[in-house]
């Protein structure tokens, strides 16, 4: 078996492991600290798509995550008040059902990622990363000058959504859901980075004028895996909403896009499971750091660095290894 | 007499005062190797981007297969069945020998937009892209990474994308180019036979090469055609010898 493949089972399992057995002892926090993980570790997984496969360099993912967030915050904020969301051309109500949230949450983040790519795309490097900073700042400040959902304050859920069958404010079963999602989340990934969509995504990151010289056109591949991306990012903010039963304007600002985007460099750029070791990292870093001095973040910038400048490959690259050739 | 499969005529294309492309005439037939020759700057590279879908001329007309792709794209002519290699080797560094031309296979094919089968798993796109790497002598080679290979081995490599194309015709820039004198006349041999398949425009610097394999040559100088014809009547055009064979004049 490759290096990274135990890498990656060890962190699946761990992942899973460590707040069942929290949930045995009763350490709530702990189950906390790892949903955490979870939620960020598919944040990620979506950018990773983008950014790892693609070469993507997108600063606004925090617009696809902030989406996700409200189509949760909305949804549920109109089932609190029994006001439907609107009226025209349908009837639209709110709801408190998980399934469905997800499902407007996947369906709106992929639109504006459609609508967002098809307008940046065109661009690459330096002007690229300011185009979709910009987009996420447009959404940023629309929702704090959105008084109806909380403007600038958010809002606050006080009722966790429901899943039919399990009780969702139990913690472990919370995180349950959001492991499986998580899971689901690196299955689609893994079977796209080796399909023949992937290969023309992973082609078009390293020459795009060859590329097209078989037929194949680069942007329409990178649009179609900026919208699996978003959508997947998307997915993760309705997720977060949940957890902390609350969204705020923040889930849009450039930081959120900054700290989804250092989770994937931590991590390892490209590696199926570079989200999840870099959403564990930096979770963990938070947790010990966080209590030793109110300037973890400086560490965190430091590790960054020394990440970009030493370990290209991240914290899967220097444990795994350079990926072999395989035919 | 049959049609040409590709045919250029009367394209013009300036940049400012610089006259690139001035009415050139051009046609490619089922069967032969054509070469484009001429010094550096006479405006060979302008002239494989317009055909190449790169660039579009200022006027005049492109016709490929009968059909007219003076306005069509680089995807748009790959997919009719325009086999390119550039002037400068230009393949998937990160990806296997293999992985290369099944990128080309599924280009060709359309079949990009698979998001969940596993692509290596495809075995009649592999095979053939074993076989297509096997034409070019790539056979065991097919798990090296495109960047470690050698120069010569990524020339074949493009060729053998080009060939993934199941192309109408080849648009070759320069394929011997730093290639060994060994590895100039596998390529030679290669294409000599390479031309039954598909006819090859080729552009190319290697004049052993060009005499060796064209049926017809023309010399492109200051953005024009000077001469166009049989070997024998391009080593015996005094206008060529001048212009561009200059002080080479006597290797004909």
């Amino acid at each position: 078996m490759r290096r990274e493949t135990i890498i990656n089972a060890a962190l699946a399992i761990g992942l899973l492991a460590i707040p069942l057995w929290a949930h045995v002892t009763g350490e709530i926090f702990t189950i906390t600290l790892a949903t955490r993980v979870a939620i960020l570790a598919l944040a990620a997984v979506g950018l990773n798509l983008a950014l790892g496969l693609g070469g993507l360099v997108s600063f606004g993912h925090a617009a696809y995550f902030g989406l996700g967030g409200y189509a949760m915050g909305i949804l549920a904020f109109h089932a609190q008040t029994f006001d439907p969301i609107f009226t025209w051309p349908f009837v639209f109500e709110g709801t408190s059902q998980m399934l469905v949230i997800w499902g407007v949450a996947l369906v709106v983040s992929g639109l504006a990622a459609a609508l967002i790519g098809m307008l940046t795309l065109h661009t690459s490097g330096a002007y690229f990363i300011m185009a979709t900073l910009a987009f996420g700042q447009m959404f940023y400040y629309l929702f704090v000058s959105w008084p109806k959902y909380g403007g600038e304050d958010g809002m606050s859920i006080y009722v966790r959504n429901d899943f039919p069958g399990l009780n969702t404010l139990d913690p472990i079963q919370f995180f349950l859901i959001c492991y499986v999602l998580l899971m689901a989340g690196i299955f689609v990934s893994w079977r796209i980075a080796r399909s023949p969509f992937g290969l023309a995504l992973k082609a078009s990151r390293q020459n795009a004028e060859r590329v097209e010289t078989v037929g194949i056109t680069p942007f329409r591949i990178r649009l179609a895996a900026f919208v699996i991306s978003g959508m997947i990012t998307g997915l993760a903010g309705a997720l977060m909403a949940d957890l902390n039963r609350f969204v705020g304007p923040t889930m849009f600002s450039w930081q959120t896009s900054g700290e989804i985007m250092i989770l994937v460099i931590l991590g390892g750029v490209a590696r199926l499971y570079g989200p999840v070791a870099g959403a564990a990292l930096f979770i963990l870093l938070e947790h010990w750091l966080g209590g030793v001095s109110d300037y973890w973040l400086a560490f965190v910038g430091a590790l960054l660095l020394l990440v970009v400048l030493f370990a290209r490959g991240g914290l899967i690259g220097s444990l795994a290894g350079r990926e072999v050739a395989h035919d | 007499m049959t049609e040409p499969v590709l045919e250029v005529r009367h394209v013009h294309k300036s940049f400012g005062a610089l006259r690139a492309s001035h009415d050139i005439n051009l046609t490619l037939y089922p069967g032969e190797i054509h070469a484009l020759i001429g010094p550096n700057g006479a405006g060979k590279s302008t002239l494989i981007k317009q055909i190449a879908g790169n660039m579009q001329p200022d006027a005049g007309e492109i016709r490929f297969l009968g059909q007219d792709v003076t306005a069509l794209g680089t995807v748009a002519l790959a997919r009719m069945g325009l086999g390119r290699s550039f002037q400068i080797s230009s393949v998937i560094p990160e990806f296997t020998v293999l992985q290369n031309v099944v990128l080309a296979l599924q280009g060709a094919r359309g079949a990009s937009y698979h998001f969940f089968r596993a692509v290596l798993n495809d075995r009649d796109m592999t095979e053939t892209a074993r076989a297509t790497a096997a034409r070019v002598g790539l056979a065991d080679r097919l798990a090296v990474w495109a960047q470690d290979l050698s120069h010569g081995e990524r020339r074949k490599l493009e060729i053998a994308m080009a060939l993934a194309l199941a192309p109408r015709a080849f648009l070759l820039d320069e394929p011997m180019a730093g290639m060994g004198a060994e590895g100039a006349a596998e390529m030679t041999r290669f294409l000599a036979e390479l031309r039954h398949e598909a006819p090859i425009l080729l552009v190319e610097h290697d004049m052993d090469a060009v005499f060796s394999l064209a049926d017809r040559i023309s010399v492109l100088d200051y953005g024009e055609i000077i001469a166009s014809g049989t070997v024998a009547e391009i080593r015996a055009n005094p206008e060529v010898r001048r212009a561009y064979l200059g002080d080479d004049a006597e290797a004909l």
